[in-house]
């Protein structure tokens, strides 16, 4: 009886409130044409990624010495490399990597980020205390050379980018959503349950982090292409992925010596980072402006 | 008869807003006299700082007065330039804010900010302006203040950083002084001071005043006239001891009997019932008929006019039909 | 101050995770082939038999007294490397702060006094752009105009100040469009108080409430920024030092990565971060200056 009680009501409300959040913001959202082309051009690269052996007319680690650098044509509409590998098909698998290097690290470092930040801000104490110094830890760090240093330690390769960022990046979730906890925690609808109850653990994942999921949405949007950027250099100074593999920073890298002979072996590549993190940059300032009076509040 | 200092006409305001137009203030006519104390009483949301802001010109990007007229000194201040608005702004017509430690710049000191007019528009030098500031300061009654012109808003409690405000507004000798809830946001006891200096100063300085407020007693401290505003019209206007002793618009008679007072023994506290109506969607008929206890059918189709009681006394309401309709 | 456990946090989390690594660095010292002995032998001599509690003590009293080792591969000590390098990242992020600040301080303030108009829409798209450029692809972009094809300017190289304004307009961009953003969002809140109202009501024209009024409050937040930002410069440069050659500390770190030069790394990343939580802290003491609210306590 008084376990019912105690979530029916506010869950009801929680959850009408929600959906007319969501409902709102998407409808704000597709109001911004920045935001919308961005969305488009995610869409369009992430289709481009996941159907690559379908569109790509040749294979990007095929070699062929007698086609080096040659300019975009007909048969290879963006040219070819120092090898004479077509760039294009290249730059449609370097699309897997990319996107994958922006997305895992961003659910990983948030994940634990708001685990983190959730646990500290609410429990706060001793527990806040030592969280949030080893977060500053974290954060002391030029994002970059800890990256470079974990890459270091563990060795180039894809799987071990995905873990140096998502080190670099969990202790600025860890901070956002414990500042959004310690504001939520004195507020009316947390007391509340209180009041009536409710293990702290519950508090935690039914009351405060939804609450929190707003901004989280932002910055994981903001995330995307940072990683994507750190990916890239990591790759252009040779500490992260490592060759064959047609990541998008190795590609401007191993194109790099060629610039003055064959300008569009960096210019493709590059312009394709550059076209992606601007497309995630456009869409996360649209949510953060479609959820500007929910993270506000 | 006291000659008109400001005189508002069918002043209607407008916010355009996502969830669409905001009619705050719907057609709002009143005047002040020379050194007259005018009272604009209403709920929050009715309306009374939107007409305070569009006199001062400042309503923002989102507001608009898209019609009627506000002559000041014979003058319509919504025909004149943004420049010659300026000259009047601060000099002419000064405003004094609800929260002070919120309309004080925080990293500016608080002389500076009370001197800043004088040196705008009377063109005074730092010295000067810091002297007349500090004069000014004094005879606010902030004690000691030389030593505060240069400490900042953080540094004054609320009752001294709204005497500083008044100080401000006050500096160049307005001729009209637009006070929006100037004791909302402090303690009673400070209330009580607040309106008294501002009492004493209107009769030093001969200025007008124009009181919004939602707070009766105030009013009836402070003012000789007074206008009721509900929903962005104004529902009942006449002299403060009048409308006190025998209010005539239903509205009127809910907010005073909303007031708890001292002299009159009184069983509990009564409420209006219900909330002030959305300004998009306003009610068919009078605004009021939602929450009125006198309700009649007519009240719910057809909006009542003005009717005139006598010299002195205006309402807008059905009940007093057959009186003169203005 | 938190800035001590935090320099002895990083050192600790540097110190593990270089010293962690299954590599043998006596191996990558010597390049031809010895014999286990004589490996055992250096090993003993550089005191990487003892445990690594002992080594940490050894390495940061070193550190404290700004030693860190002698470089592996360059055979010199890593503090004079560093100091040798320091002079040029500083030279090369003191330009790049420039650039960006006067490009996106007035970009800021500038679309925030006309939000949603063309200029506001020019600039913030401008300042998105830097932010999601790659630094390795403008600077090789630039370097193939303004170098190959206008011929204005040497392609990489650090031997004056004509050197040093592609790596400086590279790394501010991007950095300039941070700043226009924040000075932006900064000055729009406050364009919304009330003192600005109030400063409005008084008369004053809307070029003095925006700079005597509206600017300072504007600004304090970005100074912060601009602050942590000069220290991330002379600690992350790596990219654009990179590719322009400037002998600088980022450089130094790649170096360091790629020859397994240990305490070479070891000692730049722990000097760079030394560098950022420094500048940290200034921009706290700065930020507390600026604003009377701290400056007098509340």
């Amino acid at each position: 009886m008084a376990g019912k009680g105690r979530n029916c009501v506010p869950r009801a409300l929680r959850q009408k409130v929600r959906a007319g959040l969501w409902q709102e913001t998407i409808s704000r959202f597709g109001e911004n044409s920045m935001a919308m082309v961005g969305f488009y051009v995610i869409a369009a690269v992430a289709i481009v990624a996941i159907f690559a052996p379908l569109i790509s007319f040749h294979d990007p680690y095929e070699i062929n010495l007698r086609q080096r650098l040659l300019l975009p044509s007909g048969a290879h509409i963006l040219g070819t490399d120092a090898f004479g590998r077509d760039m294009l098909s290249r730059i449609i698998y370097g699309a897997r990597i990319s996107l994958l290097v922006g997305l895992i690290p961003s659910f990983i470092s948030i994940g634990i980020g708001s685990a983190v930040g959730v646990t500290s801000g609410y429990l706060g104490g001793k527990i806040d205390f030592i969280l949030m110094r080893v977060a500053d830890i974290v954060i002391a760090f030029p994002s970059l050379l800890l990256a470079m240093v974990i890459m270091y330690t563990l060795g180039a390769g894809l799987s071990n980018i995905f873990i140096a960022l998502s080190f670099v990046g969990w202790a600025e979730a860890a901070r956002v959503v414990r500042s959004q906890v310690l504001s939520l925690r004195e507020q009316g609808f947390v007391e509340a349950a209180k009041a009536m109850g409710v293990r702290r653990r519950a508090i935690m994942a039914r009351h405060i982090f939804p609450n929190c999921l707003p901004s989280l949405v932002v910055l994981f949007t903001l995330k995307v292409p940072e990683f994507i950027l750190a990916e890239a250099s990591l790759s252009f100074l040779g500490v992260g992925a490592q060759p064959p593999v047609p990541s998008w920073g190795l590609l401007v890298s191993q194109g790099k010596e060629f610039i003055f002979s064959a300008p569009w072996v960096v210019a493709f590549p590059g312009g394709a980072i550059f076209l992606v993190a601007l497309a995630f940059n456009f869409v996360g300032d649209g949510l953060r402006e479609a959820l500007d009076p929910y993270l506000k509040r | 008869m006291m000659q008109k200092l400001i005189s508002v006409e069918g002043l209607a305001v407008r916010f355009f807003t996502r969830k669409g137009t905001v009619r705050a203030v719907d057609g709002v006519s009143f005047d002040v006299d020379d050194g007259g104390i005018v009272g604009l009483v209403g709920e929050s949301g009715c309306g009374k700082s939107a007409t305070a802001l569009s006199i001062m010109g400042l309503l923002g990007p989102a507001g608009e007065t898209t019609s009627g007229s506000i002559r000041f000194k014979g003058e319509d201040l919504l025909r004149l330039s943004p420049k010659e608005m300026r000259q009047i702004r601060g000099k002419e017509i000064s405003m004094v804010f609800q929260e002070p430690m919120n309309a004080l710049n925080p990293v500016r000191s608080v002389g500076e900010q009370v001197a800043e007019p004088l040196k705008i528009h009377l063109g005074l030098s730092g010295g000067e302006a810091r002297l007349r500031a500090i004069e000014m300061l004094e005879e606010v009654g902030i004690p000691d203040a030389a030593s505060r012109y240069d400490q900042y808003p953080h540094q004054f409690s609320g009752g001294m950083g709204q005497r500083a405000m008044i100080a401000m507004a006050l500096i160049c000798e307005p001729k009209l002084l637009i006070a929006d809830e100037p004791t909302t946001a402090l303690d009673v006891t400070i209330q009580a001071q607040i309106i008294s200096l501002l009492h004493s100063l209107r009769e030093r300085l001969h200025m007008a005043v124009l009181l919004i407020t939602h707070d009766f007693g105030v009013v009836a401290e402070l003012c000789d006239v007074v206008n009721v505003m509900y929903a962005g019209v104004i529902v009942e206007w006449g002299n403060v001891v009048d409308v006190f002793d025998d209010p005539l618009h239903p509205y009127t008679r809910g907010l005073l009997r909303s007031m708890p007072r001292a002299k009159r023994r009184q069983r509990k506290l009564e409420v209006i019932g219900g909330a002030v109506p959305s300004l998009i969607e306003l009610p068919q008929g009078c605004r009021f008929h939602p929450r009125c206890e006198y309700v009649t059918k007519r009240c719910f189709s057809e909006e009542p006019p003005v009717f005139q009681l006598n010299d002195d006394r205006l309402v807008r309401c059905w009940l007093f039909e057959g009186r003169m309709k203005l | 101050m938190a800035t001590v456990p935090v320099l002895i946090g990083v050192s600790i989390l540097i110190f593990v995770m270089l010293n962690i690594i299954p590599g043998d660095p006596v191996a990558v010292m010597m390049k031809e082939r010895i014999s286990p002995d004589v490996v055992e032998k250096v090993k003993a001599q550089m005191g990487l038999d003892d445990p690594l509690i002992v080594r940490y003590f050894r390495f940061i009293g070193g550190a404290l007294r700004g030693d860190f080792g002698m470089s592996y591969k360059l055979n010199r000590p890593v503090s004079r490397l560093i100091m040798q390098a320091f002079p040029n990242t500083l030279a090369l992020a003191l330009a790049a702060a420039l650039v960006s600040w006067l490009i996106g301080i007035p970009a800021g303030v500038l679309s925030a006094l006309k939000p949603n108009t063309i200029i506001d829409r020019a600039f913030m798209g401008f300042s998105v752009a830097g932010i999601s450029m790659p630094i390795f692809w403008s600077a090789l972009l630039m370097q193939y105009l303004f170098a190959l094809k206008l011929g204005w300017l040497p392609v990489s190289g650090f031997y004056g100040a004509k050197y040093l304004l592609m790596p400086a307009v590279a790394l501010g961009w991007s950095a300039a469009g941070t700043i226009a953003r924040l000075s932006r969002s900064s000055l729009l809140d406050v364009m919304q108080k009330d003192y600005i109202r109030t400063a409005r009501a008084k008369g004053l024209s809307e070029v003095r409430v925006v700079v005597y009024h509206a600017l300072k409050n504007a600004l304090l937040p970005v100074v912060t920024v601009m602050a942590i930002q000069v220290a991330s410069f002379l600690s992350g440069a790596v990219i654009t030092e990179s590719v322009f050659g400037i002998p600088g500390l980022g450089r130094l770190a790649v170096d360091a990565i790629r020859t397994r030069d240990m305490p070479l790394l070891e000692g730049s990343v722990l000097f760079a971060t030394f560098l950022v939580v420094m500048g940290n802290a200034m921009a706290d003491i700065l930020y507390s200056t600026l604003d009377p609210r701290i400056r007098y306590g509340r």
